[in-house]
């Protein structure tokens, strides 16, 4: 289905791009797709997780850039508009009208626009595709079929005050679409900067979007990635983020997955210097039939780094969790800080979490912790609060949001933190002030 | 205000805990519970707040008129209800606050009021927290977590003030202070005290009884109050132990 469709699909396809520089790269990453095919349950990393409701549809390459969106309805998707920029694609397309950029020194591109640009060559040369894995059948595919997403190269001790939301719309397509979304961020040398990312599918039909991140962090910069999965119900997303660090810097990717019907989030840290600090976080509160599906790897190629997970699931009804988490200490990583928690909480009988760490360590100094929970609430906590008046439900509630909660503590932006708190509680339908 | 009578109480089919007993408390009283470890003490005043742990047998618990037993612990709560914890649960995430807020809320519902407006609820907890010595910050802090015992103690009993019930439930809240804190907490007690509410101590040791008086004393052992007495029984208990009336 989508398997031939992708095939079938790329020739044309080609042929509606303005640049070409690409297209051997496109190809011969397309070739590669064919011979893998989508991954399947006998694959190791999919052995949790089924695409076929993915795959097994057949989905519109074109989007017809039309749409109706208004000012107003992206304002009830802002987490404040004083205190950020934004950029909003709508059906693939930057929309200049509904984005609100003011930053200056920063190359800030649509990746279309980037692409046809001969200026930005050089740029690409040196960073496009090169830290995204070559043998997985979605980045290839993200390869041979990318043509939107954004383009940014902070320099050299710049640092961007407001962090940029950007918005991924899909609107008044007829039938299932799909989009293959690439982002590239370079953070130069004392640098900083955070960018929020974050799909709305506004249609009934389905939309697929395959995702591929690259992030580079250079010496003593900062970056922070927030994803906010909250997507509707006919929404798939499989999400790849590369990010790269040299010596000194501090990169930290956040993950909150409340919507969508299946998301798959592949993260990997490469470290390429000594004194990295990575951080990744997430939150996962889902009920119905809904999958997320986390597959994290730090690399730890050099020594004195460190590293923290703190991925928390709370899972209602028939949801589906899955949580793969590969550290990888190189031999000569010695004094390595490897930290990993996931922590699960299974509110029906239905719903499931299949839980896995998994350490690789060659280096004989190092310190690595993990460990996962698999636990309903504490019972002797619910009584407590019940003696003081609060009802079962509430209680429960509370349990749950303090239990989540926990893993927001390095969101360092005030409305991006009451917006997820805010999001957190209507999940868990509690009422709270904040 | 309550009354307990020939309650039994068992943990699992067979295991009866609470084998008969019989307690009236009135407005205004204050009682101690003594006796010695595994007699059920905390099983009753847990059975009391309605812990699902347990299931009652036989008997009935009247609290203000009405049999409770087939209450669920918040509607206990919500009629005047309060227990403080001999291990009050940790709970990182919850502060103090925030927990207290939601407690009062929930109680305001179920009377069919609104919640307590912000300022009101600052100013009743700033005279109670003063009341505790408690200091400011200790309010923010994630509930019990890192506590120590005096500051776990402490709390609990600022949260009896903060709600205000009728009866107070009290289990082994001397447990873990030291002398200052002990003077504290039962300052805490005493000023809460009054013509309209009770007070149900659950203590090992007497000392509490110095700074708390008590209109009764009960000794429970092997789930029966065996002998009641006035505050004199619980020196006699001190100085003699719990022998010479088990045998």
């Amino acid at each position: 289905m989508l398997n031939e469709q992708i095939i079938n699909n790329h020739h044309t396809f080609l042929k509606t791009l303005e640049h070409s520089f690409l297209d051997g790269e496109r190809i011969s990453a397309l070739q590669r797709f064919a011979e893998m095919g989508f991954p399947t349950k006998k694959d190791e990393e999919y052995k949790y997780t089924s695409l076929k409701e993915i795959t097994e549809k057949q989905y519109n390459f074109f989007p017809s850039e039309e749409h109706t969106i208004t000012q107003e309805q992206l304002d009830e998707l802002h987490l404040g508009e004083e205190n950020f920029e934004w950029i909003t694609f709508v059906n693939g397309k930057l929309r200049k009208d509904l984005s609100n950029i003011s930053i200056e020194n920063v190359e800030l591109l649509s990746f279309r626009h980037a692409l046809n640009s001969p200026a930005h060559r050089e740029v690409f040369d040196q960073y496009y595709n090169k830290i995204s894995q070559k043998d997985l059948a979605f980045t290839q595919l993200n390869m041979a079929y990318a043509n939107t997403g954004f383009f940014m190269k902070v320099p050299k001790n710049v640092v961007i005050e407001k962090p940029i939301h950007i918005f991924y719309i899909s609107q008044n397509q007829d039938g299932n679409t799909i989009y293959n979304t690439r982002n590239l961020l370079i953070v130069e040398e004392g640098a900083k900067v955070e960018i929020i990312e974050s799909h709305h599918n506004f249609d009934e039909s389905f939309v697929f979007t395959n995702s591929v991140t690259e992030i580079f962090t250079y010496p003593n910069a900062k970056s922070d990635w927030h994803k906010v999965q909250n997507d509707s119900d006919t929404s798939f997303l499989v999400d790849h983020t590369f990010a790269h660090q040299e010596k000194d810097s501090l990169t930290t990717v956040n993950t909150f997955s409340f919507g969508g019907k299946l998301v798959r989030n592949n993260l990997d840290f490469i470290q390429n210097g000594s004194n990295i600090n990575s951080f990744m976080n997430g939150i996962t509160i889902i009920g119905n039939q809904q999958l997320v599906d986390h597959h994290t790897a730090v690399h730890h190629n050099q020594p004195h780094c460190e590293s923290y997970q703190n991925y928390k699931g709370i899972f209602k009804d028939s949801s589906k969790g899955i949580f793969n988490g590969k550290i990888f200490v190189d031999k000569i990583a010695q004094k390595t800080n490897a930290y990993q928690q996931n922590n699960n909480i299974l509110l029906n009988e239905g719903a499931s979490i299949d839980t896995k760490p998994q350490l690789e360590i060659f280096a004989d100094d190092v310190k690595c912790s993990h460990g996962c929970t698999v636990g309903q609430l504490n019972k002797e906590a619910m009584f407590y609060f019940r003696t003081r008046g609060i009802s079962e439900k509430e209680a429960q509630a509370l349990l749950l949001y303090a239990f989540a909660n926990d893993a927001m503590q390095n969101i360092d932006i005030e409305p991006l933190r009451i917006k997820i708190s805010k999001l957190l509680a209507e999940k868990l339908e509690v009422s709270m002030e904040f | 205000m309550l009354r307990i009578n020939n309650l039994h109480a068992q943990i699992e089919e067979g295991v009866e805990i609470l084998k008969g007993i019989n307690l009236e408390i009135k407005p205004g009283e204050v009682h101690a519970i003594m006796g010695p470890n595994g007699a059920g003490k905390s099983t009753l005043s847990s059975v009391i707040a309605g812990k699902e742990d347990y299931e009652v047998t036989q008997g009935e618990i009247i609290f203000e008129g009405e049999n409770i037993v087939e209450d669920a612990p918040e509607e206990r709560a919500h009629k005047g209800l309060f227990l403080s914890f001999q291990y009050p649960v940790e709970i990182p995430g919850v502060t103090v606050t925030n927990f207290i807020k939601a407690a009062i809320n929930e109680n305001r519902k179920a009377k069919g009021l609104s919640d307590m407006p912000a300022k009101e609820l600052l100013a009743l907890v700033r005279e109670n927290a003063e009341k505790l010595s408690i200091r400011k910050d200790f309010l923010g802090r994630s509930l019990n977590e890192g506590f120590s015992g005096g500051e776990k103690k402490r709390n609990e009993i600022f949260q009896m003030l903060m709600l205000n019930p009728k009866l107070a439930m009290l289990d082994e809240t001397d447990s873990g202070l030291d002398i200052d804190a002990l003077r504290i907490v039962a300052d805490g007690v005493n000023s809460f005290r009054n013509e309209g509410n009770a007070v149900l101590l659950i203590t090992h040791y007497q000392r509490l009884l110095d700074y708390i008086q008590p209109d009764y004393v009960h000794v429970l052992a092997d789930g029966k109050i065996i002998k009641t007495g006035d505050k004199s029984l619980a020196l006699e208990l001190e100085e003699k132990g719990y022998d010479w009336l088990l045998n």
